[in-house]
C-alpha cells in the first residue's frame, strides 16, 4: 500500500514537472514572440519600430550612424533597431523570411536583393514611390535594383573593380593589356610581383571584367529565353590570358584570397605586388599603407579585341520585406511601412550618400551627392594626403564610364559556382580552357533546368567553339 | 494494476528523452526527407508553391556525373583522415602510457593544445599557413623536412595533403586521449605476469593491448568514421572543395546547393544519400569486422 502510495505520488510528481516545463516553454515562448513584435501601439501615438539589417562597414557605419541619430531626431516616433554585421546574400533572410522575422529593412547587394524580391520576399516600391523620385539616381544603379519593370530598392552607392597600382614600381597605369604586362615584367625583375590576382579563387565578380573584354557576355536570348554564353572563344581567350601570364610569364601571383585582408591585399600593401583588381569599399586601408603611392585607374583595353574590362557597375542599397517575411500584424502594416520607407529614402538621401562618400570613399548612387563630391575631389587643397586620395578616387571615378550592368534577374545566382568550379579546375591545370568554358556553361544549364528556369530540351551551344587565332597583339 | 501503474511511470520519464529526440533528430531528418521530395527552391520557397516530384531529386542527383567523385573525394577524405589521426593517436598514446615517462603530464598538456582552440579559428589560422609560398608550412616546415611546398590551388594531390594534414592537427589530440585512458585501464598485473612467461614487448602489444582495447578501438572507429564523413569545415574552409569539385564532399556540395543555388530539394535529397551510404557503411564495417561485439 505504502509503496502503491510512492508510486502515485511519484507519478504526480514527474506529472507535475512535465506540466511546468511544458507550461514555462509555451509561457516563454509566447513572451519571446511578443517582444519580437516589430510594432509597438501605445493609447496615444503609435510608435513603430523597425529593425534593420546593416551589412555596412567600420567605417561607412560612421556615416550610418550619424544618418541614424538624425533620422530618430526627425522621427520621433520610428524606434530604429539596428543589427550590425549583417551579411550581404539570400541566406541570411531566407530561413527568417520563412519564420515571418525577417528585419524590416535589410541593406543587401542588388543582385542578392534581385533574388529575394523574386522569391516574394521584398516590397514592390514601385507601387509606393513614383517614378520621378528614381529618377534621381544614377540610371545605371536604378537598373541594377529594378527587375520586370518593379524597383525593390533605393541604391546608397554604385561599386564595381579598379586597377589599384602602387605608384613606386608603376608610374603611369597602363592604358592597354599589353602596356599593363610589359610592366608587369619589369616590375618582376625587381622581385615584386606584376600583378596578384587570385583567378582561380574567385567567383567570376572581376573575372566577368576580363570575359567582356575578349567579347564575352554572360547571358544570351535564344528564342526568348535567358540561356547562359559561357561556352564561346571569348572566355577561352580570357582564361588563356591568365594561364599564361601566370605560368608561362608568371607575372601574376596566383593568390588564394582576395581583398584587402586576402594575401592579394596584404601583397600589395606590403609593395611585393604591383598590381591588384579590387573595389573601392578596400580604398582606405590600402591608402592607409601606401599613402601617396596609390594609385587607381580603369581597367585596361584588351590589347586583341581592343575592348575595355569592363566591370560590373554593381549596386548596394536598401529594401523592405512584406509584412509576411517580417511577421508584422496587418493591422500595423501601414504604419510600418510609411516608417520603413521614410527610413529607406532618409538612408539615401544626399547627406548619408555624400556622408558615405566622405567617411568610406563610397560612390554615391544619388545624382546630387556624386555631383558634389565630384566638384568636392575637384577643389584645390592644400592637404597633400587629401589631394593624394582625391586623386585615387579620380582614377576610380573614371572606371564609371567603362563598365558593364550587374546582371540581377534570379539565373545570376548560378553563374558563381558553375565558373568556379571549371575555371579553379582550369588553373589547377586538370583540363584546358575549351572544357573548362564547355564544363561551366553546361554545369550553369544544369543549375538552371534543375531550379526550373530553363527548359529541358538540349540547348545549342551559343557559340560554336572554334578558337580564333589572336590577332598582333602578344596575348 | 500495479504493472500498469508502473509501464506508465516507465513512460513518463522516457517522456523528455522522446521529446528531445523527436525535435531535435527525428523531425529534421523527416523534414529533410518530405523536402527531397518536393522542388523547393528559392523562387518557390515562400510561396509555399513547391509540389511533390517523386524520386526526381534522387534520380537526378544520382544521374550526375559529380556522383561517382563525391563518393570517391569521400573515401579519400574519410579513410584517408580516419587512418592517420587513429595510428598517430594510438602512437602518442601509447608514448604517453610508459610508465618511467617523466613530465608525463606536461606532455599530455602540451599535445591536447589544438583541443584549446575553437576549430573554426584554428581552420583560419590554418588557412594562412598554407598560404603559397608565403605562409608558414611552405615557408618554414615543409623546407625544414626536405619535403615538397604544398600549392593547393594548382594540384589536386596537394588540395588532399592540405586538409589531411589539417585535419590530422585538428584531430589526433581525441584520439590520443581516448586510446590514453582506454590504455591505462588495462591492468599493470596482466604485463607483469605476461614478463614472468618471457613474452616481448610485440607480444603484449598483440594479446594485450590491442584485445583490451578492442572496444575503445570500435567506438572511436564507428564514431570518427560518420564524423569525418560529415565533416564540414576543413574542407569547406581550407579548399571550399576544389579545385573544380575535386575534394568536394557530399556535406560540402549539398550546403553549396541549398545555400549558393537554394535548391533545397537537391541538397536534401544529397543529404539523405549521404545519411543512407553512411548507414549502410556502417553495418557492413559492424558486421564484417565485429566490432558491435567489442561496443556490446
Amino acid at each position: 500500500m505504502k509503496s502503491s502510495r510512492r508510486s502515485i505520488s511519484t507519478v504526480a510528481l514527474a506529472t507535475i514537472i512535465i506540466v511546468v516545463v511544458v507550461v514555462a516553454a509555451v509561457g516563454g515562448y509566447v513572451a519571446y514572440v511578443s517582444t519580437r513584435h516589430h510594432v509597438t501601439t501605445t493609447t496615444t501615438t503609435q510608435v513603430v519600430t523597425l529593425t534593420v539589417a546593416d551589412s555596412y562597414s567600420s567605417s561607412e557605419n560612421i556615416a550610418f550612424n550619424a544618418s541614424l541619430a538624425a533620422f530618430e531626431q526627425k522621427y520621433p516616433w520610428i524606434h530604429v533597431k539596428v543589427e550590425y554585421g549583417a551579411g550581404i546574400g539570400t541566406s541570411p533572410y531566407t530561413s527568417e523570411a520563412k519564420a515571418h522575422d525577417a528585419p524590416i529593412i535589410i541593406r543587401d547587394s542588388s543582385d542578392s536583393a534581385g533574388a529575394l524580391f523574386a522569391a516574394g520576399i521584398l516590397v514592390n516600391l514601385s507601387q509606393y514611390l513614383p517614378p520621378s523620385y528614381f529618377s534621381r539616381f544614377n540610371p545605371t544603379a536604378i537598373q541594377d535594383w529594378t527587375l520586370n519593370g518593379s524597383v525593390y530598392g533605393l541604391p546608397d552607392d554604385i561599386n564595381y573593380i579598379v586597377m589599384f597600382y602602387n605608384k613606386k614600381f608603376i608610374t603611369a597605369p597602363p592604358n592597354t593589356t599589353d602596356q599593363m604586362i610589359q610592366m608587369a615584367e619589369q616590375v618582376n625583375k625587381s622581385g615584386v610581383w606584376g600583378i596578384a590576382y587570385g583567378a582561380s579563387d574567385e567567383y567570376g565578380y572581376r573575372f566577368a571584367a576580363w570575359f567582356a573584354g575578349f567579347g564575352g557576355q554572360i547571358f544570351t536570348t535564344q528564342n526568348g529565353e535567358i540561356v547562359p554564353a559561357l561556352n564561346s572563344s571569348a572566355m577561352v581567350n580570357a582564361l588563356n590570358f591568365w594561364y599564361n601570364l601566370t605560368y608561362d610569364l608568371k607575372v601574376n601571383y596566383l593568390a588564394s584570397s582576395t581583398g584587402a585582408g586576402g594575401v592579394e591585399g596584404q601583397l600589395f600593401m606590403e609593395n611585393k605586388a604591383a598590381i591588384i583588381f579590387d573595389g573601392p569599399w578596400d580604398l582606405m586601408p590600402y591608402f592607409k599603407a601606401l599613402g601617396c603611392n596609390l594609385g587607381a585607374a580603369p581597367l585596361p583595353v584588351v590589347s586583341s579585341t581592343g575592348l575595355y574590362a569592363t566591370p560590373f557597375i554593381g549596386s548596394t542599397g536598401w529594401s523592405i520585406t512584406t509584412e509576411q517575411a517580417n511577421g508584422v500584424p496587418a493591422s500595423q502594416w501601414n504604419a510600418t511601412l510609411h516608417a520603413a520607407l521614410l527610413f529607406i529614402e532618409f538612408m539615401t538621401n544626399y547627406s548619408n550618400e555624400y556622408g558615405l562618400f566622405k567617411y568610406a570613399g563610397d560612390i554615391p548612387a544619388l545624382n546630387s551627392a556624386y555631383n558634389a563630391a565630384m566638384q568636392n575631389l575637384s577643389a584645390p587643397t592644400s592637404n597633400t594626403t587629401l589631394a593624394c586620395l582625391h586623386q585615387v578616387i579620380k582614377g576610380i571615378l573614371e572606371q564609371s564610364q567603362h563598365g558593364q550592368k550587374f546582371p540581377n534577374i534570379p539565373q545570376m545566382s548560378y553563374y558563381w559556382n558553375s565558373f568556379h568550379q571549371y575555371a579553379s579546375e582550369f588553373f589547377a591545370g586538370k583540363i584546358n580552357a575549351e572544357q573548362a568554358a564547355q564544363g561551366m556553361e553546361q554545369a550553369f544549364i544544369s543549375s538552371l533546368q534543375s531550379a526550373g528556369y530553363l527548359s529541358p530540351v538540349p540547348i545549342t551551344p551559343s557559340e560554336v567553339l572554334i578558337v580564333p587565332e589572336l590577332p598582333a597583339s602578344r596575348y | 494494476m500495479s504493472s500498469a501503474r508502473d509501464k506508465l511511470e516507465g513512460f513518463i520519464y522516457f517522456l523528455p528523452l522522446f521529446a528531445a529526440v523527436l525535435f531535435l533528430f527525428l523531425y529534421p531528418l523527416l523534414y529533410s526527407t518530405y523536402v527531397s521530395f518536393t522542388n523547393m527552391n528559392l523562387l518557390n520557397f515562400f510561396r509555399h508553391t513547391y509540389r511533390f516530384v517523386g524520386a526526381f531529386n534522387y534520380v537526378l542527383a544520382l544521374r550526375q556525373h559529380y556522383i561517382s567523385t563525391l563518393l570517391i573525394n569521400e573515401v579519400i577524405w574519410t579513410l584517408g583522415s580516419l587512418i592517420p589521426m587513429m595510428a598517430l593517436g594510438f602512437a602518442l598514446a601509447l608514448i604517453l602510457n610508459q610508465r618511467d615517462l617523466r613530465g608525463k603530464s606536461f606532455f599530455y598538456a602540451i599535445l591536447i593544445l589544438p583541443w584549446a582552440f575553437p576549430g573554426f579559428i584554428s581552420l583560419l589560422v590554418w588557412q594562412g599557413m598554407w598560404v603559397y609560398p608565403y605562409g608558414f608550412m611552405n615557408r618554414y616546415v615543409l623546407p625544414f623536412l626536405h619535403m615538397p611546398t604544398i600549392n593547393a590551388l594548382q594540384s589536386v594531390g596537394d588540395a588532399w595533403a592540405e586538409l589531411i594534414i589539417t585535419n590530422l592537427w585538428l584531430s589526433f589530440p581525441y584520439y590520443m586521449t581516448v586510446f590514453y585512458s582506454g590504455l591505462q585501464s588495462i591492468p599493470a598485473e596482466l604485463y607483469e605476469i605476461a614478463d614472468v612467461d618471457g613474452a616481448g614487448a610485440l607480444t603484449k602489444f598483440l594479446r594485450i593491448t590491442v584485445p583490451s582495447l578492442r572496444k575503445t578501438i570500435a567506438f572511436v572507429f564507428i564514431t570518427s568514421f560518420v564524423f569525418t564523413w560529415n565533416n564540414f569545415y576543413p574542407i569547406y574552409v581550407l579548399t571550399g572543395g576544389g579545385p573544380g569539385i575535386s575534394t568536394e564532399t557530399f556535406i560540402v556540395y549539398a550546403y553549396q546547393q541549398a545555400f549558393s543555388y537554394s535548391n533545397y530539394g537537391i541538397a536534401a535529397a544529397l543529404s539523405i544519400i549521404s545519411t543512407v551510404i553512411t548507414i549502410v557503411l556502417a553495418v557492413v564495417v559492424m558486421k564484417f569486422t565485429g566490432v558491435l561485439e567489442g561496443i556490446t
